[in-house]
């Protein structure tokens, strides 16, 4: 005996589905021979990061002589309000091509990766509109971080003279 | 029977739609319904590839267009969007990877090339190796995302040696830095 109509369509679509979804499955994974398929994305304030600074100070904060190190370092500087302002005035950071908002999101997620230890336990992360201010000072680098420097030395701020010294004299 | 109407353009469908309507079953119209929508929700499931969907032609570069992601010795080789010089691949390192006898430069660039196999945009570092002279094989110009040198940080023209023993320059390589946001 014959199915009915509607039991013959129903089967005819359900053995579809199936044989489909098998076939869909077993063309899955093509990509696996490749190293980068299983990436996570990196956010927005990493790759900022990886894009203006990485390539030089290195992704752990750590370079050479000519590259002034951030790991350990640049959380003293929000100790003080002066500290807080050159870390954006700074010329790489106030002259970059980031946008406000994602500059500020940038310096927070830096000071979180390479100062969370100097940081003061108040500190208040920068904002979009406090960056946009605080970049269109201009300062002459080497003078400004001195003058930092001795400030946060001088309120003993740092443990001691070394603890932000350069390598290298053109440096800042 | 004859049609009813009078415009010959109705006649036509008249007549269709009386034919249809006598011969044909409403169960016949029932099933062949469920089988276009059964039919129409099964496609997506079809084992086609899905290349030209994960990148939409308007965002591949045209570098990412004609790139190719087997062979880390030619110029089209998907992270070289960038690469301006000497692949180290063909002198004797890997895409990422220095010839020995040479040290990687402890300072790079970070631009991002376009896998055209997933169509997903990946951070690359280009990184040169220095220490000997001019490696001089499979010579590439990548300019994605290059600046003019008077942006030194984003320049593939400069030697990249910065911090390294030796500021002579050998060959270029591409490492994989991460998946762009």
């Amino acid at each position: 005996m014959l199915p009915s109509i509607k039991h013959r369509v129903a089967f005819a679509a359900l053995t579809c589905c199936l044989m489909l979804a098998g076939l869909a499955w077993a063309g899955d994974g093509s990509d696996s021979s490749k190293s980068t398929s299983r990436l996570q994305p990196v956010t927005r304030e990493m790759e900022n990061f990886a894009r203006n600074c990485q390539g030089c100070h290195g992704d752990s904060g750590v370079s050479v002589n000519e590259v002034p190190t951030l790991a350990n370092r640049i959380g003293y500087f929000t100790r003080a309000k002066e500290g807080r302002e050159y870390l954006v005035q700074v010329p790489n950071v106030a002259l970059s091509t980031i946008h406000d908002q994602e500059l500020a999101e940038m310096l927070n997620w830096m000071l979180k990766r390479f100062g969370a230890d100097q940081m003061p336990a108040d500190f208040k992360p920068y904002t979009g509109d406090e960056v946009g201010v605080l970049r269109k000072v201009r300062i002459i680098p080497t003078v400004r971080r001195a003058e930092v420097v001795k400030l946060l030395e001088d309120r003993q701020l740092v443990p001691n003279k070394d603890t932000l010294s350069l390598p290298m004299r053109t440096t800042y | 029977m004859k049609p009813i109407s009078k415009n010959g353009f109705d006649k036509v469908f008249e007549t269709i739609a009386r034919k249809t309507a006598q011969q044909l079953s409403r169960r016949n119209f029932l099933s062949r319904l469920g089988v276009g929508m059964a039919g129409a929700a099964v496609v997506p499931l079809l084992p086609v590839s899905r290349k030209a969907q994960a990148a939409p032609a308007s965002v591949l570069s045209d570098f990412a267009s004609k790139a190719q992601t087997n062979d880390p010795t030619q110029c089209n080789y998907w992270r070289y969007c960038s690469s301006d010089g000497y692949l180290c691949a063909c002198c004797g390192g890997g895409p990422s990877q220095c010839p020995p006898g040479t040290t990687p430069s402890p300072t790079s660039w970070v631009g991002s090339c376009i896998n055209p196999d997933d169509g997903q945009t990946y951070l690359i570092a280009y990184r040169d190796c220095c220490g000997q002279d001019s490696c001089g094989r499979c010579a590439c110009l990548g300019q994605e995302g290059d600046m003019p040198s008077y942006r030194p940080q984003l320049n593939n023209d400069i030697v990249w040696c910065f911090g390294s023993s030796s500021m002579v320059y050998h060959c270029s390589s591409a490492g994989l830095v991460g998946l762009a946001n």
